[in-house]
């Protein structure tokens, strides 16, 4: 009776030991979402800051480029999707004392802002300053940028 | 007895159930591994992407990758598949091949108005060529070859290039291996026809045969690869009885790190390379021709308005036009010579017209 008593419990503690190391590996995935999430950001920032279809040279965008892009209408994240993924957005934001207004092939180049692939849901996102040539007149200028991904 | 005998069954019992556990958690973890080492080259070519710094990378050692390759994995983006899984989301277009330690590099296609970037993975490499032909066009292309392979000059893992002559391959022209700022600087001494190569190459060795008689059963060993006209030109995988059309040098080297080993389905890998990377540089030209179009539109209607580079005017609308064709043909059969000539012929004339809009000051260099 005692044996079958002592292999009941040594069982019992194996098996707890198994859970446990099963338990810790989810919860381990659990935390590295967070993480991948992070970088993907960073990453998308990075991307997005060297991407030629946006920039003059690195790290510097083409206010021209942005405004074209963004006159292709919404359907142009559809096309972005195999370029950047999916799920994510940007917003520049020029800095030149003026209110925030939207660039459209109209206003261009009276105007300072361009969203691409914005939506109404829950986002994390991070925001950098970025150096954005503007084409007319033929100047640099600073800015910020937005960068995030929908969760 | 009945205890020693209960005690042995319980014992066997328990250790079959931990022996089963702990090999299936060590299969697992090795696999586990194996994704996590080819997560972390997709990061280190991400970073090479943004910023052109070549790097080696020796992790990939550890275990067999040799079965994995890039693909198209329509809707989603690009994948990395292998025989033990995959990795998704390959953002970044690269030209992949991974056996022991490999190289990061990163690669551009010029098109004078749009760069596209290109990340290359392979592994200690030495390229040898075989020109069967010694006219300028042969060496162009050679140089050209070279000129888009990793620069590995201050990295541990070597890309180097020699030639290969009948049984003579010559492989230390530079005081030793030629890597490739050296085998720039003296391939012009070493100009004169080869003969077939026949000497037996260790793996690392990839041959590049240049000869206007190739053909699919020409060669047995690399790339046979037949001089372009109007920029476009033929090419032949050893191990693949197919024809694949070139226009630029990237077309060339998809086939020739992709390899001729085959899949499960009995396609070789450099023919997967060669179809992932056209597929990916038909959809971003396409992409980027249609913004760059737009963009000129908008510039030229602005200067039309402010009364400024009027000279330039005329040139906008003529490149507008012609990129909207490139934005239309990009997408075309890519293994039709016809179809890529004419596309070619539109991709060398907008390179033109963005050239004459930089000689008059409206453009910028990109």
């Amino acid at each position: 009776m005692e044996y079958i008593l002592l292999t009941f419990f040594i069982l019992v503690v194996i098996l707890a030991l198994l859970f446990f190391l099963s338990w810790w590996q989810f919860s381990q995935l659990g935390m590295q979402e967070h993480k991948l999430k992070m970088e993907r950001i960073l990453f998308l920032a990075k991307y997005v800051s060297n991407s030629p279809y946006f920039i003059k040279e690195n790290s510097i965008f083409d206010d021209s480029k942005l405004t074209a892009a963004k006159s292709l209408g919404p359907g142009i994240c559809d096309d972005f999707e195999s370029v950047f993924g999916y799920d994510w957005f940007i917003k520049i934001r020029a800095f030149n004392g003026d209110t925030e207004t939207t660039c459209t092939w109209t206003n261009y180049p009276d105007c300072n802002s361009w969203k691409f692939c914005t939506k109404n849901q829950k986002n994390i996102s991070r925001i950098l300053p970025v150096n954005i040539y503007r084409k007319i007149p033929e100047e640099n200028g600073i800015g910020i940028m937005e960068v995030g991904i929908y969760i | 007895m009945f205890q020693i005998i209960f005690g042995i069954v319980v014992s066997v019992f328990v250790l079959y159930f931990l022996i089963q556990y702990a090999s299936n958690y060590a299969g697992f973890q090795k696999d586990v591994q194996k994704v996590t080492i080819l997560k972390n080259l997709k990061i280190t070519g991400e970073s090479v992407y943004s910023y052109g710094n070549p790097v080696d990378f020796p992790d990939t050692s550890r275990y067999d990758f040799s079965s994995c390759y890039m693909t198209i994995n329509k809707p989603e983006p690009p994948v990395i598949k292998c025989d033990f899984g995959e990795i998704g989301s390959i953002l970044t277009p690269m030209l992949l091949s991974v056996d022991e330690e490999v190289v990061v590099d990163r690669t551009d296609l010029n098109f004078g108005w749009h760069i596209m970037h290109w990340i290359e993975i392979m592994p200690e490499t030495v390229i040898l060529f075989t020109p069967m032909d010694s006219s300028d066009e042969a060496w162009n292309l050679m140089k050209n070859l070279t000129e888009a392979l990793p620069s590995t000059e201050n990295l541990d893992i070597k890309v180097s290039f020699g030639f290969c002559d009948v049984n003579d391959v010559m492989e230390d022209l530079c005081g030793g291996p030629c890597e490739k700022f050296s085998f720039m600087s003296i391939i012009d001494d070493h100009r004169g026809q080869a003969e077939r190569c026949r000497a037996s190459l260790p793996g690392e060795y990839k041959l590049i045969t240049i000869s206007n008689s190739c053909n699919p059963g020409f060669s047995n060993k690399g790339v046979c690869v037949k001089l372009p006209q109007g920029g476009v030109g033929s090419a032949y995988l050893a191990g693949s009885g197919e024809t694949y059309i070139y226009k630029d040098s990237l077309d060339i080297i998809a086939l020739l790190i992709g390899g001729s080993k085959k899949d499960v389905l009995g396609k070789t890998l450099g023919e997967r390379l060669y179809d992932y990377k056209n597929e990916v540089w038909g959809e971003r030209l396409s992409l980027a021709a249609r913004i760059m179009s737009k963009r000129m539109l908008l510039v030229s209607s602005e200067y039309q308005f402010l009364g400024e580079n009027l000279e330039c005017i005329p040139i906008y609308a003529n490149l507008a036009g012609s990129l909207t064709s490139i934005a239309n043909q990009a997408k075309g059969n890519y293994k039709n010579e016809v179809v890529m000539r004419n596309l070619v012929t539109r991709m060398r004339e907008a390179k033109s017209l963005y050239q004459n809009l930089i000689d008059l000051g409206c453009e910028y260099y990109v």
